[in-house]
């Protein structure tokens, strides 16, 4: 067996996810696309939202990370300002360019409003796909006995 | 208005900081205190439905509530399969791994038949958040576990196994993801169902460069602020009864006249 840290089976990780998504583009040929009007705008609201918010989350996670520091500000002001840029961004393309990033929703407001109900959506379905996943393969690993760790035993 | 930023936006702005709170110390008071801020916050988010109905994001948390039942069945059923599995500690007994198995394939067919028979109905018509998260929940699955079979051959030795399995697992979405595809529901159409795959494909992608990007900027920020750290000052050298205090302590440790 190729050992843990070979770079020859790094591309193994990459395969069966090649894999997946050479299965999904088939999906989407064999059963067609349906309106992709909008998938720009999703995707492009999708990202300021998440970085804004996961900045600010993390600004917070960095009050506790000064914990075990002098307090440093540095750290915080850092990610809130981030979280601020995220912010600004998105409410000025959505007030200045609203047919940029506009969904069906009437004002730059109810756009944001609508991304972070969308971000818990998304992030809900993201995590708990993610502890099914870890739990099923954790489940099939522990149903069977360890591999000898050497030939002999 | 004010309504719904006291009952469903100030609650769902606490879930996350009673979870960093929780998470942030392992002794003391405060996961207990930031378990509680999430259990009732998240129990408000979910419950604003009732609380504020006027509110169109309350949609969101009747979504929560509506899934709470099949991932409550999932996490059960995970949690019986692994601890009754060959683990060292609180193994369950032999019987629990099928039971886990059942509960989470109960948890899924909930899933399959709410999309087929009953989906969740807020204001009369289908949820229009279900219609995002049923698409994203299958392909996170079917996309997650085909890294996770990458991931047990890279780091497991002799898992080939183990990861046939997960591929079937990863199959089965895949299958049930034409299902969604291909089939009409009670309330629901395929056609609605295939826009909404892409549309939870441009979602997905967004979000994971989203908050990789928030991930790398925090590392930026925390690997800049140790690199301007002074340099610790330099120790004075150990004195002979410290010296002697170790080797003592180095002694018991490797000495072999133990266990």
């Amino acid at each position: 067996m190729t050992p843990l840290t070979s770079r020859r089976r790094w591309p193994l990780l990459l395969l069966p996810v090649l894999g997946c998504m050479a299965l999904l583009i088939l999906v989407i040929i064999l059963f067609g696309l349906g309106d992709i009007g909008e998938s720009f705008k999703r995707f492009a609201n999708s990202l300021l939202t998440s970085f804004t918010v996961a900045s600010a989350l993390l600004a917070v996670a960095m009050l506790f990370y000064a914990d075990s520091r002098d307090r440093p500000l540095s750290p915080v002001m850092a990610m809130l300002a981030m979280a601020t840029v995220g912010a600004a961004l998105t409410l000025g393309v959505l007030s200045f360019r609203g047919d940029l990033l506009l969904e069906s929703n009437g004002s730059a407001m109810a756009q944001i409003l609508y991304n972070v109900v969308q971000l818990l959506v998304i992030s809900s379905a993201l995590f708990i796909a993610l502890g099914l996943v870890i739990g099923t393969a954790f489940a099939i690993i522990t149903r069977f006995d360890d591999p000898p760790i050497f030939e002999e035993e | 208005m004010l309504a719904a930023m006291l009952l469903f936006w100030l609650p769902l702005f606490l879930v996350p900081i009673g979870v960093v709170i929780a998470l942030s110390r392992k002794d003391g008071l405060r996961p207990i205190i930031g378990s509680i801020i999430t259990c009732i916050s998240g129990t408000m988010v979910m419950f604003s439905w009732l609380t504020v109905p006027e509110s169109d994001s309350s949609a969101g948390g009747h979504l929560m509530l509506s899934i709470a039942g099949p991932t409550i069945l999932m996490a059960a059923g995970c949690f019986l399969a692994i601890f009754s599995g060959k683990i060292p500690v609180q193994r369950l007994p032999n019987y629990a791994g099928p039971v886990g198995m059942f509960t989470i394939l109960l948890g899924l067919m909930w899933l399959v038949m709410m999309h087929l028979n009953n989906p969740p109905i807020w204001r009369h018509q289908v949820n229009p958040y279900w219609l995002v998260w049923w698409p994203t929940f299958l392909l996170s699955v079917f996309l997650l576990s085909s890294f996770v079979i990458g991931a047990m051959l890279i780091a497991g030795e002799n898992r080939t196994k183990e990861a046939g399995l997960m591929g079937f697992v990863s199959l089965l979405f895949f299958v049930g993801l034409l299902v969604v595809l291909q089939l009409d529901g009670e309330l629901t159409d395929a056609e609605q169902m295939r826009t909404q795959l892409w549309l939870a494909i441009a979602d997905l992608l967004g979000t994971t460069l989203g908050i990789v990007a928030a991930v790398l900027t925090v590392a930026f920020v925390v690997a800049q602020y140790e690199k301007r750290l002074p340099e610790p000052e330099m120790v004075a050298a150990l004195d002979d009864a410290e010296k002697e205090q170790i080797k003592n302590i180095i002694e018991k440790n490797t000495g072999g006249s133990g266990e």
